[in-house]
């Protein structure tokens, strides 16, 4: 293997563990699917039930159900090979700051006007207070995704609507829900099965197998130069001419079995055969020269 | 004081053609060294079972290799219980970042060595057009 494959694999690799790790922050998988259902059942819901208490009870607890079931999914569902924490650039976390400020604004921009309207008492603001401090704490801490913040936001825009009452712009905003809801379900699916596919090639060691290969292909570390497998077939060649050289000259009629044996092993190993007797690229002979010229520095220094 | 020709054995010297190799890092250069590191580089903390999964190695020599990492300050290694199982998560250093990506500069160096030469040539006439 070259060092232009090596840099490859490394860029192979490191892109397997960036979408790995992206599944336990940036992507939702079946939580977004489980996003998705919950938002449709909730817009379905709040289009026959009246607003009142019951049904805002209904839709909080709907919310809490799924940022339960969607942490739950993601801790069964999402490291079957461990935790992997992703990165998280400064850029996006200026980028979910602003996602919880325009979120914060949109709710208190549908909750002003009502409260404008009606002079609410001690207990409401008090009550109010304690909702937006619940939502802004949701969002920042649970709504960490792009579609997660989307569906999130309808929901509890819903508890708003539903809890005050006002129908006309809540139609308009059921309809967004169904939309929302459709494009998350499909999405959630998509990436689940990017994740399936992904752990297979985890679990079945295909990048591994690369590694290993790339680790055998290289005799400078001094671990393979002895006993390199490419080397073997070279033994067995030199050994059975000595052996069926010694049998022609004292035992004649050994010698077809010699010959058989040798014809044998030839055509088995053709292959690694072929890698010894073949002429080495200039590239492996500097890369070997440039490892032995390592090795005898660090001897000297030493 | 060196006269011109000497000046010129010195940085024949010093340019020879095995110095960039010379230079490489070989504590990265190890396989399963490099493969570590490169899982770690991409991410900010991993599990052992994701590192095994990834590079392929066994779990003696991830072990093995992974505590050399730490003894030169690239990664660190945390471990803690998830509930009552020990579990073993894995950091890398911002040393270890700086070097991996020392080591990929000199390796695409080795490989494409006029790139570098025209990255270089035109950083300089940067730094040439920006001083007044």
């Amino acid at each position: 293997m070259k060092p232009e494959h090596a840099l490859r694999l490394i860029d192979e690799t490191q892109s397997l563990t960036r979408h790995y790790a992206s599944y336990q922050r940036q992507k939702g998988g079946l939580g977004y699917t489980l996003g998705g259902l919950v938002l449709l059942t909730a817009s379905l819901l709040a289009l026959f039930l009246k607003p009142g208490p019951i049904s805002t009870l209904s839709m909080c607890g709907f919310t809490l159900l799924w940022l339960i079931g969607k942490a739950v999914l993601s801790n069964c569902l999402y490291t079957p090979l461990g935790r992997v924490k992703e990165r998280w650039s400064p850029s996006r976390n200026r980028l979910h700051v602003l996602r919880t400020v325009v979120g914060m604004l949109l709710i208190s921009g549908i909750l002003l006007p009502t409260l404008l309207q009606h002079t609410p008492d001690l207990l409401q603001l008090t009550f109010l207070a304690f909702f937006l401090l619940i939502a802004a704490c949701t969002i920042w801490f649970c709504l960490r995704r792009p579609g997660e913040w989307l569906s999130g936001l309808l929901l509890l825009s819903i508890c708003v609507f539903t809890a005050i009452g006002n129908t006309n712009i809540l139609q308009w905003l059921l309809l967004l829900s169904f939309i929302v809801a459709l494009a998350c379900i499909v999405l959630g699916v998509r990436e689940h099965l990017q994740f399936r596919a992904l752990i297979e090639q985890l679990q079945t060691g295909q990048q591994a197998a690369l590694w290993q290969r790339y680790a055998a292909s290289r005799s400078f570390t001094g671990q393979h130069s002895s006993s390199s497998p490419q080397q073997w077939p070279l033994f067995y060649v030199l050994t059975a001419s000595i052996v069926s050289a010694f049998a022609m000259t004292h035992l004649p009629f050994a010698a077809p079995f010699c010959a058989g044996t040798i014809l044998l092993l030839a055509l088995q190993k053709r292959s690694a055969l072929q890698a010894c007797f073949a002429p080495v690229p200039i590239g492996h002979i500097t890369r070997r020269l440039s490892c032995s010229t390592i090795a005898s520095t660090n001897n000297q220094q030493r | 004081m060196l006269n011109d020709s000497e000046h010129e054995q010195s940085a024949a010297i010093t340019e020879h053609p095995a110095q960039p190799i010379l230079e490489l890092n070989r504590l990265i250069h190890e396989p399963a060294r490099l493969a570590i590191l490169a899982v770690l580089d991409a991410a900010e903390e991993v599990d052992f079972k994701f590192l095994l999964a990834a590079t392929g190695l066994t779990r003696g020599n991830l072990s093995r290799q992974a505590t050399k990492l730490e003894e030169a300050g690239y990664i660190q290694i945390r471990k803690y219980h998830k509930g009552k199982i020990p579990a073993t998560s894995y950091r890398i250093t911002p040393t270890g970042q700086s070097a991996f990506v020392a080591y990929r500069d000199q390796i695409q160096r080795l490989l494409h060595p006029s790139i570098h030469l025209i990255r270089e040539e035109i950083t300089s006439d940067r730094k040439e057009e920006s001083q007044p």
